[in-house]
C-alpha cells in the first residue's frame, strides 16, 4: 500500500463518516463546532444515539445474553 | 537583576536553538543577570553592564538562531540591534497553483493558504528549519486536493440544459436509470468538494494560530504581534516548538513503522515479492516525491487553543493555551497530546483495513467498499448458523468492525427500552444483534458507532504505548484531565464505559469479572484523586456510579447507570479484544518504551528538581512529559504552589521539551 493510496483512504473515510459536511475552525467562530464526526476536545464527547432498531425483518446475527444476577455474559 | 525605575541597563534578548545549553551555564554572572521564558527569544539578560551583555551574545552566536539588544537609558529605549535580518526572497518557496480553480471563494481561500503556507516557510527557514520539509510535503498534498476540487467543481457548473437532451435521446427508462446514476455522482463529487475545501479552511485556520504563536517576537521583536497577551512581548515561540516536538516525535515513530500498511499486507496474508490488491505506484522516478509525501504522512499543524481542551482534527493538534501556565499540573500535563496523536494513527489504521483499491493509488468510494463488506459480513452470517463459516484474517478484523457498530446500536436501543420500563431487579437480559435490511442502516449504525469505536482504540493504544501498560498511570491521568473539562460533567457514563474498556484490555476472564476488575481499578484511582484533594466532586460522583460494579463492593442498587453499564459493557468488549490481537504492534510498544531518558529513576520519576538547568539537552520529550507527570501525581493538590511557581515550573518543562540533542535536529540546506 502506497503512502498515496493511504492518505486517499483516509480522506475517503472522513468524507464517508462527515457525509460530505464541513467542520469549522475555531478562529471563524471563536470555539469549536461540531459537525457530525467530532474528534476534538479532552478525548471527545458523544452525543449521538443510533437510530431506533426495528428487529422485524432484519437478519439475525447473535444474542448477548447477560445474567445480571449471576454476572455472566454470553453470547449466542 | 531587577533594575530600578528610570535606570539605564541593556536588555539581551537570545533565541537559542536549544535553550538548555545556554541556561546550564554556571556562571555567576549569567545566572544573576538571566532569566527564561517560553518565547522564541527564551533566555534574557538584562545588565547594567553593556559590554558583558555584547561579549556573552558574541560568544553564544553560534548557538542561536538570532539576537537583539535593546539599550535602556533613564527608563527610556533608545537603541535597538539585532544580528542580520536576510531579506525575503523574492518569489514565494512554495506555489499552490489555483489555474482550473472555478469557484471564487475558493480561490480566496488557496491563494489565502498559499501567503500564509509561505509566511510559516519563510519563518520556518530562519527559526524552526527542522519543519521546512514537512511544510514542502503538505503543500503536495494540498496540490493533490486542488485537483480533485477542480474535478469536482464540475457539479457546480451542470447545464441542465444538456442532461435533458441526454434523456430524450436515451428515452424514458435508460433516462431514468441514467440520470439516477449521474445524479449519485454528483452528488458525491458535491460531497467531496465540501470535504476538501474544508480542509483547506482548517489548513489555513491552523496555520493562521501557529505562525504567530511559533513567530511572534521572532526578530526584530518590536515588529511581530502575536495573540496570547500574557506573551505579547516574546511570544510563544520555544512552546510552541515543545509541543510540535512532542507530536513530530511520535509521528516520526508512526511513520518509520508503516504499521497500517503492514497490518493491511499481514491480513491479507501476500508474500513480499507478490503485489497484494492494494499496490501503489513503485516507479522508480517517482521515488523522491514518494518519500517527500510519506514525511507529511499523519501529521498535523499545532498550535495552541482558546478552546478549554486538548484537540486533534484532520489538520491539526490543538493544546490548550492555559497549559502555557499550568502544563506542570497533572490535570494540564501534555501527556493528553498523545491521545490526540491517535486518533491520527487510528484513522488511518481503520482506513487501511476498509480501502478496497479502485487503480493503484485510488482507493474506491467508501460507500461502495463498505457496501462490499457488509456483504461479505451477510453471506459469512448465514454460512456461520450452517456450521461452515470461512473468513480470512482481513475479513475477521472487517467483520469485527461491523458488529461492534451492529451491537452498539441494538445495545443502546435495548438500554433505551430497559430504562423506560419498570422491571425487576437483576433479571437476564438479551440484546439481539441484527443487521439491518437496507444497507444505509448498517451505514448509519457505523458512522454513529464510529466515535466510541474510535476513542476506544484510541485509548487502549494510548495506554500500551504511551503509558507503558501502566492501568494506575494511565486511570490517574485521564481522569485528572477531565476533571477540568467542562463538558465531561454531562456525558459522564460514556466517559466512564471507556475508561472501563480501556482498562479490560488488561484484564481477562469472564465479561462481568473483566468489568469488576477494571472498575476497581477506576475506582482505586479516583480515591487517590480525592485524597490528593483535587477533582474532588468528578471523582465523587464516578465513584457513586461505579461503587455496585466492583467485586469487593457489597452494594446491590441496581441503578440506571449499572443496568446501562452492564448491556454496553459486554457489547462492546469484543472491540477490545479485537484491538489488542490486531491494532496493538509489540514493535511500536517497544518503541516508545526505549524513550532513551536518564533523566528519570528506573519507574520513571523524574530525577532532577522542578526548575533544573544542569542538563542540556532533553533527547526524549514524551519522556519528560511523563516522568513530570507522575511526579505531579504524587503532589497533594490544591493551592499547594503559588501561581508564580507553577508558572516557573510549565516554562521550565517547555523550555526543556523544545531542546532536542544536535543529532536530532535538522537545519535547511
Amino acid at each position: 500500500m502506497s503512502p498515496k493510496l493511504l492518505r486517499r483512504a483516509v480522506r475517503e473515510l472522513n468524507l464517508f463518516l462527515s457525509g460530505g459536511t464541513a467542520t469549522f475552525p475555531e478562529h471563524v467562530f471563536g470555539r469549536q463546532r461540531r459537525g457530525s464526526v467530532d474528534r476534538v476536545g479532552n478525548r471527545g464527547t458523544l452525543d449521538d444515539e443510533p437510530d431506533s432498531v426495528d428487529l422485524e425483518g432484519e437478519m439475525h446475527i447473535k444474542i448477548i445474553r447477560c445474567d445480571r444476577k449471576n454476572r455472566t455474559v454470553e453470547k449466542v | 537583576m531587577v533594575p530600578a525605575e528610570n535606570s539605564s541597563f541593556t536588555i539581551g534578548f537570545l533565541a537559542p536553538i536549544r535553550p538548555l545549553e545556554i541556561l546550564c551555564d554556571t556562571d555567576a554572572v549569567f545566572q544573576k543577570n538571566a532569566l527564561f521564558g517560553c518565547g522564541l527569544c527564551s533566555v534574557v539578560l538584562v545588565s547594567e553592564d553593556a559590554e558583558w551583555v555584547k561579549q556573552f551574545v558574541n560568544d553564544v552566536e553560534s548557538k542561536l538562531y538570532g539576537w537583539e539588544i535593546w539599550t535602556v537609558r533613564d527608563g527610556k529605549l533608545v537603541d535597538r540591534s539585532n544580528d542580520a535580518i536576510p531579506a525575503p526572497p523574492a518569489e514565494p518557496a512554495i506555489v499552490l497553483n489555483t489555474e482550473g480553480v472555478q469557484d471564487d471563494s475558493t480561490i480566496w481561500m488557496i491563494q489565502e493558504l498559499s501567503l500564509n503556507l509561505n509566511r510559516f516557510y519563510a519563518n520556518a527557514r530562519r527559526f524552526a528549519p527542522f519543519i521546512t520539509d514537512e511544510l514542502k510535503t503538505l503543500a503536495a498534498e494540498v496540490r493533490e486536493l486542488i485537483q480533485e476540487i477542480i474535478v469536482d467543481e464540475t457539479a457546480l457548473f451542470i447545464d441542465p440544459a444538456e442532461i435533458d437532451a441526454k434523456r430524450g435521446e436515451e428515452g424514458e427508462q435508460g433516462a431514468d436509470e441514467q440520470s439516477q446514476q449521474q445524479l449519485d455522482t454528483l452528488l458525491r463529487q458535491k460531497k467531496r468538494l465540501n470535504t476538501n475545501v474544508d480542509l483547506l479552511v482548517q489548513l489555513n485556520s491552523a496555520f493562521v494560530y501557529a505562525v504567530g504563536q511559533a513567530f511572534h517576537a521572532a526578530l526584530p521583536i518590536h515588529q511581530r504581534g502575536g495573540h496570547i497577551s500574557q506573551h505579547a512581548l516574546l511570544g510563544t515561540g520555544s512552546a510552541w516548538r515543545a509541543f510540535h516536538r512532542l507530536c513530530s516525535s511520535a509521528f516520526a515513530i508512526f511513520r518509520t513503522s508503516r504499521f497500517p500498511e503492514r497490518l493491511r499486507q499481514r491480513l491479507e496474508a501476500t508474500k513480499p515479492d507478490v503485489h497484494s490488491t492494494l499496490s501503489g505506484s513503485q516507479d522508480e522516478s517517482d521515488n523522491g516525491e514518494q518519500e517527500l509525501s510519506e514525511l507529511r504522512l499523519n501529521t498535523r499543524i499545532v498550535h495552541f487553543s482558546a478552546r478549554r481542551g486538548f484537540g486533534e482534527s484532520d489538520g491539526a493538534i490543538t493544546c490548550p493555551s492555559q497549559a502555557l501556565q499550568v502544563c506542570n499540573e497533572p490535570e494540564w500535563s501534555l501527556s493528553t497530546t498523545t491521545h490526540e496523536i491517535l486518533h491520527a494513527h487510528v484513522r488511518e489504521l481503520i482506513a487501511a483495513i476498509l480501502v478496497e483499491a479502485l487503480e493503484p493509488d485510488v482507493p474506491l468510494p467508501q460507500e461502495q467498499a463498505l457496501a462490499k463488506i457488509v456483504s461479505d459480513y451477510q453471506k459469512f452470517s448465514v454460512a456461520q448458523k450452517r456450521g461452515n463459516p470461512r473468513r480470512s484474517q482481513l475479513n475477521e478484523v472487517r467483520f469485527g468492525l461491523i458488529e461492534f457498530a451492529l451491537s452498539y446500536r441494538n445495545a443502546v436501543d435495548k438500554a433505551k427500552t430497559k430504562h423506560q420500563i419498570t422491571q425487576p431487579e437483576f433479571e437476564v437480559e438479551e440484546i439481539y444483534i441484527t443487521l439491518p435490511r437496507e444497507i444505509e442502516g448498517t451505514f448509519r449504525a457505523f458512522k454513529k458507532s464510529f466515535r466510541l469505536l474510535e476513542e476506544t482504540v484510541v485509548h487502549i493504544l494510548d495506554l500500551h504505548y504511551f503509558y507503558g501498560g501502566d492501568s494506575e498511570l494511565f486511570c490517574d491521568s485521564v481522569w485528572y484531565g477531565w476533571s477540568i473539562v467542562p463538558s465531561v460533567i454531562e456525558k459522564l457514563d460514556w466517559y466512564i464505559l471507556r475508561s472501563l474498556l480501556a482498562l479490560a484490555s488488561r484484564t481477562s476472564g469472564g465479561d462481568y469479572e473483566r468489568l469488576a476488575a477494571a472498575a476497581e481499578i477506576l475506582s482505586d484511582s479516583l480515591n487517590r484523586i480525592r485524597r490528593q484533594k483535587k477533582g474532588f466532586v468528578i471523582a465523587s460522583e464516578v465513584l457513586r456510579r461505579i461503587d455496585p460494579l466492583r467485586q469487593s463492593s457489597g452494594s446491590r442498587n441496581d441503578s440506571a447507570f449499572f443496568k446501562w453499564i452492564d448491556l454496553l459493557f459486554p457489547a462492546c468488549l469484543p472491540l477490545v479484544d479485537l484491538t489488542t490481537t490486531f491494532f496493538l504492534s509489540n514493535a511500536l510498544q517497544r518503541e516508545f518504551a526505549s524513550r532513551d531518558n536518564d533523566l528519570t529513576d528506573e519507574d520513571g520519576r523524574w530525577l532532577l528538581e522542578p526548575v533544573d538547568f544542569s542538563i542540556k539537552e532533553v533527547k526524549a520529550p514524551i519522556g519528560l512529559i511523563y516522568a513530570r507527570l507522575r511526579s505531579g501525581l504524587e503532589a497533594e493538590g490544591i493551592r499547594s504552589l503559588p501561581h508564580d511557581e507553577i508558572a516557573r515550573r510549565s516554562a521550565f518543562m517547555l523550555v526543556a521539551a523544545s531542546s532536542s540533542p544536535v543529532d536530532v535536529d535538522q537545519h535547511a540546506a
